[in-house]
């Protein structure tokens, strides 16, 4: 399917505002507060319902699938509807698409604008609503075909615990970085290949044959998303050769002088690498949208442990903090290499590129213009113009963070 | 039923479009179809077969919703109907899209030999092509090599322009979708084909390929898919085949390529360092996240991939071949003994007139390290670097040249060094400065003249610090570039114009900012601090000399140099302090010098022979090669030039003169000449391997001349020579002469005795008529004749000799080419005159005025007499007639015409001369003493009694002077003498050929009689 780059109305913008250089920090957190527009709820339900009187679909729908009444579930449409409040729990947007009756493919845009990322193919929970959203059954049938789905593949998991060891050693193997990235993929039919051979699944029989043949492959989780983000971890807790801090000062006692023996915590790596002048609290609706899910010690170990998935926004801020954007890698005398001469415009536009591929490689929604915490980082990933100084893109966003939030730093002072 | 994808089996029998074809092996298996290799017979000869491919569509359905049934028909069942709408809708774009260009372009398109609708689904029958596809040969190990997998590189370029060349994108490149054929590629399976001729909102198929694919179909980007796609994919397969591996997926991502191309590269290894830049920017360049900063047009990919054969095979005029030949040229250079001192310069700015005396104009000066320097050059700077000699300019420009070429960065200035102390010799005059950079150049097929090389440079300079990096040319020299520099310095001043070029030149003085040069700022470099001084001498564990005036002299580096050395050499010899300390540059020479002929005597200790050469190249040999530079005024000598003083020393060593000349080597020039046989083996032992080699006082310029180690050197050694010629001329002009005059009464033991062995033959009994006596007496009077015009001719010429001899012709006074010149044209005019009647052969052809058959007479009488020589006698008068004209004339403007190219202006070459001529002489009258004896011997008594008072009478072959008296040899001994004389290699005549051909006589247009 042929994805272009969203050019709504709100990303075009957005981007032309966001991507206008110079301006200061100040500057661009008063266009975050103030003049960009977002792809809020009401806008991306407008844009996905092609029917008459969204608001009453909504809590008809809302109601079959909750099985609640009207009064309970008037003031959350309405708040939705408005933009008060946004839905950004996977069951509960599903549950709406249920209640709008879009197809699949709106669906997944749904979940990929307001949670992590789209459908994800290798979950049996969301295989089981996939096939019900494209067959066009309810809620209630898809809750059903979703239990049967998890019956069945904790069987097949119990069946073949040796399969699953021997995958999970792979898996393991891939972590440790040992297993090359397209044998995995070749072996262990991750998540965009999976969503291709389930394509050709319409019927119920084909359906149910899928999810036994393929149990043992899958999982919740996005496996490459997950090697990916240990491996990022890994470099910023033993501070291995390649991993360029972003923080020259922190070289000191961080990172790249830790002894083998010793790792880096993640609490300090929480601190040191992810805060980035993020306060814990939230109070006005931009705060809370950017703050949302940032990652903290307790979330990443639940990450590292696979108890959660491994969120977008975390995956973005490990990249940002491992990234070499600025420092010129000494290559020495090991490796020919070029040394490229690009406009600001061009290296901008490159980084932008490169983080829109990486996050296509783990299965994730590339930049989205209209969303508060990707405009921050694309300005930050703007390179210094020649008469500006060179700072780190960390330091840029924690100089966007600090402003943004100082209302609440005040507060707390 | 069997639901899986079954391939149809071997030997299954198919028929489309009415033939049969029977199936013979499965090709291979694609997403969408499988390939199958099958024959169908030929109509005519029945026995034959032709070979094809059939590619079935059949698209792989995992759920089995499409298969294959028992009559070999594909069947599709309703859930693989979607599947196999697309799948079939991409088969027939794909055919459409062959079919077209094939059309157009048959060579370089796969062929399709018709397609059908049967079984169920698609065919299409294929021309089978041979050869195989580029991702076997990778694995298989073909295309490791740089140059290859750049000629592989354009074959595919060549088979994808001519998609491009319809709107056509292929969209699917990859190594196992090319086909390698003997002398070009193709490109199949046009399943992703794309005409880009198609409306805007048609449905676009995106194909990945790991490792191969743009970034742009990673992202379902169609507005961004272009030709740079499809060369994102072509650069992808070169990275495939450079390094081995297909890119992983942080560097398709965009992660870039900086740790991708090992310097341990395989592909790399014996290859010029800037054909690997080179290969690296292309896949930089071609492999570029960004659309529009890959390469747009298969042109402009394979402009650059062509460069990089250029730069592979070191063709081409390009700043990357001038890198790589200073490069060469650097590591090929003899590397400076002991630590480089690093050193300050001190540039005047503003006030570029040394004598101007505007108070207003005062000049500033300030200090530069070498990087500023550096920095100065790369900005277009001129510099003039002035010092004194032994400052260390040349070492001082050997570091910058050093630094420049160490490690090649594409965007750096190209350093090039240039000597200027060739120039001398140079014959062309101008664009020397040029034709030194394309010397070691090897042209390209674009390139293919000199003219056309020249041009390309001056391009190269033009776009120097724009398009291409910068130049600086370091110019070494402008005092050792002789006398007549005016071109050079033209040169100069043209190439400063251009703004992408930085030079620094040195001389000795800024002398000549008075007449040239004048943009140049002046520069000098800063003498050694005391502390370098002194941190130096501790470094060899010396103290530092307490004279004022020779520490002062030793922040001169040369002095260091030569001081530490000698002061190294003089303590390995045992510490004897044999000399005054050094007061000057050419007593420190010396000091130098005689410490490093101690220093070898001690080596070669017990070895005479090694200690006499050793002492005879440094007291004789360097001394004269110095003296040789003197004369010529230049600071380098041609191989030829050296050459011949060589092969001048070589023979003097071993002349008795020169023993008597210098009693030391009295006797001993075997020992010295001990195993080397000629002159040849007398310049490889002297110069190249003791004067170059051992002992490191001369060197070879880069042009192949030879100069001391430093021209500081002449001086002191020039002097030495001076010495020595004033010993050898007193011993000289006595030996020249008493050789002439040997030439003339050749010593023989048979001087005496020539009377005793006078008639040794007698002469054979024959009967003589009166008639034939009345006949016999003109052609003995003939014959008498030709002996006394022989005589005449060669006495001429000796007369020239003894003029020619003289002191004052020896030192080439006006007076003495006056005398000479008058000497040689009366006996020209002489030999012209007097001697023309007797020497035509009179054969009865008409030919001569003289009719009468004295050759027949002789032949009839006398049948014994061979009819060859006879006629010589008669003949050679003329021959040595027409010689003489040549020699004298030579002569005439080799000794007495100044303006004559010919002319020897020093005393050796005219000696050298004389000899040379007295050598050839003295060979022509051992030649025609030995015809005369063949005669002789047949002749009658009487007949012989008035040749034999003719040949005494003459002065050329005088029975005192000769080795052997008329008559006293067989015809056995004779016929072994002319070997001796005339016809070996060795033999007289020819050895005086070759000595006169050094000297440069007319040797080619004499007549010889071999």
């Amino acid at each position: 399917m042929d994805e272009k780059k969203d050019l709504t109305k709100i990303s075009k913008n957005n981007k032309k505002r966001i991507d206008k250089k110079p301006q200061t920090v100040r500057e661009v957190v008063d266009f975050l507060e103030h003049e960009a527009m977002y792809r809020n709820f009401p806008y991306m339900i407008s844009e996905l319902y092609e029917g008459e009187n969204v608001e009453e679909r909504l809590r008809k729908g809302w109601c079959e699938v909750t099985g609640k009444k009207d009064e309970q579930i008037r003031k959350n449409v309405q708040n939705w509807l408005n933009g008060k409040n946004t839905p950004h729990n996977r069951e509960k947007l599903f549950q709406i698409c249920f209640a709008l009756g879009l197809d699949e493919e709106k669906s997944s845009r749904l979940l990929g604008t307001f949670s992590d990322h789209k459908i994800h193919y290798r979950n049996p929970s969301e295989l089981a609503y996939a096939f019900a959203l494209r067959t066009g059954r309810s809620y209630q049938e898809a809750v059903r075909l979703k239990e049967e789905t998890l019956r069945i593949y904790e069987e097949e998991i119990a069946l073949h615990q040796d399969k699953i060891r021997k995958i999970q050693e792979k898996r393991q193997d891939n972590v440790q970085y040992k297993v090359k990235q397209s044998k995995i993929e070749e072996d262990l039919l991750y998540t965009n290949r999976n969503k291709e051979l389930f394509e050709g699944v319409v019927s119920e029989e084909d359906y149910f044959s899928f999810i036994r043949e393929k149990s043992v492959y899958l999982g919740t989780q996005h496996e490459t998303a997950y090697a990916k983000f240990m491996e990022l971890l890994d470099l910023l807790q033993t501070g291995e050769e390649k991993s360029y801090s972003m923080k020259p000062e922190k070289h000191d006692n961080a990172a790249l002088t830790v002894p083998k023996d010793r790792k880096y915590s993640l609490s300090q790596i929480e601190e040191d690498y992810l805060r980035m002048n993020v306060p814990k609290i939230s109070e006005n609706t931009l705060q809370k949208i950017v703050s949302k899910y940032w990652p903290n010690a307790t979330m990443l170990n639940n990450m590292k442990n696979r108890k959660i998935e491994v969120t977008r926004k975390t995956l973005i801020l490990l990249y940002m903090a491992t990234e070499n954007f600025d420092v010129t890698e000494k290559n020495g005398e090991e490796f020919f290499y070029c040394d490229e001469d690009l406009e600001p415009e061009e290296l901008y536009k490159q980084r932008c590129d490169q983080m829109d591929l990486f996050l296509n490689r783990y299965g994730m929604n590339p930049l989205d213009y209209g969303n508060p915490f990707d405009l921050i980082i694309c300005y930050a990933m703007y390179p210094a113009l020649p008469d500006e100084e060179e700072e780190f893109v960390a330091e840029r966003i924690e100089k966007v963070m600090e402003i943004l939030y100082e209302e609440i730093s005040e507060n707390e002072d | 039923m069997n639901r899986e994808r079954q391939a149809r089996k071997n030997n299954e029998k198919i028929i489309l479009g009415g033939v049969e074809y029977q199936i013979k092996s499965v090709e291979g298996y694609g997403g969408s179809s499988i390939v199958y290799r099958a024959v169908y017979r030929d109509e005519l000869n029945r026995e034959s077969f032709h070979q094809v491919l059939i590619k079935e569509l059949f698209p792989y359905s995992k759920r089995g919703k499409i298969w294959r049934d028992e009559d070999g028909c594909i069947v599709v069942e309703e859930e693989g109907k979607e599947l196999m709408e697309s799948a079939r809708e991409s088969f027939v774009q794909g055919n459409k899209a062959n079919l077209e260009l094939l059309r157009k372009d048959p060579e370089q398109i796969s062929g399709n030999l018709n397609s059908f609708e049967a079984y169920g689904t698609c065919y299409s029958v294929l021309t089978v092509h041979g050869g195989s596809n580029l991702e076997e040969l990778i694995s298989q190990g073909k295309y490791r090599s740089l140059a290859a997998a750049a000629e592989a590189m354009l074959k595919l370029l060549d088979a994808l322009e001519c998609f491009h060349r319809e709107n056509i994108l292929h969209l699917d490149i990859s190594p196992d979708n090319i086909l390698m054929l003997k002398r070009q590629a193709l490109l199949i399976d046009y399943n992703s084909t794309w005409s880009m001729d198609q409306p805007e909102n048609s449905k676009f198929y995106f194909s990945e390929k790991a490792g191969y694919s743009a970034p742009e179909i990673y992202l379902r980007r169609s507005e961004e898919i272009s030709p740079a796609t499809d060369l994102y994919s072509a650069c992808a397969v070169f990275f495939r085949m450079v390094t081995g591996r297909k890119m992983d997926m942080e560097e398709c991502m965009g992660r870039g390529l900086r740790r991708s191309f090992p310097k341990t590269l395989e592909s790399f290894q014996v290859q010029p360092v800037t054909a690997a830049y080179k290969t690296v920017e292309i896949l930089t360049k071609g492999l570029h996240i960004l659309s529009d900063k890959r390469y747009q047009t298969i042109g402009e990919l394979r402009a650059d991939i062509k460069e990089l054969i250029a730069r592979i095979e070191g063709k081409g005029i390009s700043v990357s071949a001038l890198w790589e030949n200073s490069r060469s040229a650097y590591l090929s250079q003899k590397k400076p003994d002991g630590q480089y001192l690093f050193r300050e310069i001190r540039i005047e700015m503003g006030g570029s007139d040394p004598d101007r005396k505007d108070r207003d104009q005062e000049k500033e000066e300030a200090l530069f390290s070498e990087e500023d320097c550096m920095e100065r050059l790369t900005g277009g700077a001129q510099i003039l670097l002035k010092g004194t000699g032994g400052m260390g300019k040349t070492q001082y420009l050997h570091q910058l040249w050093g630094e420049g070429v160490k490690r090649y960065q594409p965007k750096a200035p190209v350093i090039l060094y240039i000597p200027l102390e060739d120039y001398q010799q140079s014959q062309t005059g101008t664009g020397y400065i040029r034709r030194f950079l394309l010397k070691n150049m090897k042209f390209s097929e674009e390139t293919n003249s000199m003219e056309d090389a020249l041009h390309e440079l001056e391009r190269l300079f033009a776009e120097a610090g724009q398009e291409s990096p910068r130049i600086i040319l370091l110019l070494d020299g402008l005092n050792e570039a002789g006398n007549q520099r005016q071109n050079l310095l033209r040169e100069i001043e043209e190439l400063s114009r251009y703004e992408g070029l930085g030079i620094l030149v040195t001389d000795r003085t800024d002398s000549v900012k008075q007449y040239g040069l004048a943009e140049f700022e002046t520069a000098s470099l800063v003498p050694l601090t005391d502390e370098m001084v002194k941190e130096e001498l501790i470094n060899y564990h010396l103290e530092c000399p307490k004279e004022k005036k020779l520490q002062e002299m030793l922040r001169n580096p040369m002095m260091l140099y030569l001081y530490r050395s000698a002061s190294v050499m003089s303590r390995e010899n045992g510490g004897e302090q044999l000399w005054k300390t050094p007061e000057n540059l050419e007593e420190m020479v010396g000091f130098y010098i005689e410490n490093l002929q101690r220093l070898q005597k001690r080596r070669d200790s017990g070895n005479e022979a090694s200690q006499l050469a050793h002492d005879y190249l440094l007291e004789q040999l360097l001394p004269a090669i110095a003296g040789e530079m003197k004369k010529r005024k230049k600071t380098i000598l041609s191989m030829e030039e050296l050459y011949g003083l060589i092969s001048h020393d070589y023979r003097n060593m071993k002349s008795k003169g020169f023993g008597l000349a210098f009693p030391k080597y009295m006797g001993k020039s075997r020992l010295i000449l001990n195993g080397i046989s000629n002159d040849r083996e007398w310049f490889d032992y002297a110069v190249s391997e003791q004067l170059i080699g051992q002992m490191n006082l001369m060197e070879q310029t880069a042009e192949g001349n030879y100069a001391l180690i430093h021209d500081n050197f002449v001086e002191y050694l020039v002097a030495k020579w001076a010495e020595n010629q004033k010993r050898w001329k007193t011993y000289q002009r006595k030996y020249v002469w008493k050789r002439s005059m040997a030439g003339f009464l050749a010593v023989a033991a048979v001087g005496i005795g020539a009377a005793v062995g006078y008639q040794k033959w007698k002469p054979y009994e024959i009967t003589i008529s009166e008639e034939e006596r009345k006949e016999l007496g003109s052609v003995t009077r003939s014959l008498n004749g030709n002996v006394g015009c022989l005589d005449g001719e060669i006495q001429a010429q000796y007369r020239i000799l003894k003029e020619a001899g003289k002191e004052e012709v020896l030192e080439n006074t006006s007076s003495g080419r006056e005398a000479l010149l008058e000497v040689i044209k009366e006996a020209q005019r002489t030999v012209a005159l007097y001697y023309n009647g007797y020497y035509r052969a009179p054969y009865s052809d008409g030919t001569t005025e003289r009719t009468y058959n004295y050759l027949d007479t002789v032949l009839n009488i006398f049948p014994m007499v061979s009819k060859e020589t006879l006629s010589k006698v008669y003949t050679e008068a003329e021959v040595q007639k027409d010689n003489l004209m040549l020699c004298t004339e030579f002569l005439a403007q080799a000794l007495c015409e100044e303006d004559s190219e010919y002319f020897c202006v020093y005393r050796e070459e005219r000696a050298d001369l004389l000899e040379a001529y007295q050598q050839y002489l003295e060979a022509v009258a051992q030649y025609y003493y030995l015809i005369y004896n063949e005669v002789y011997n047949v002749l009658d008594e009487e007949t012989q009694t008035e040749l034999k008072e003719q040949i005494l009478n003459t002065a050329s072959f005088p029975p005192d002077g000769m080795k052997w008296s008329l008559g006293s040899k067989t015809e056995e001994e004779l016929q072994d003498l002319m070997v001796e004389v005339v016809e070996k290699d060795s033999s007289v005549m020819k050895t005086a050929q070759l000595t006169m051909a050094r000297c440069r006589f007319p040797v080619k247009e004499m007549k010889w009689p071999f």
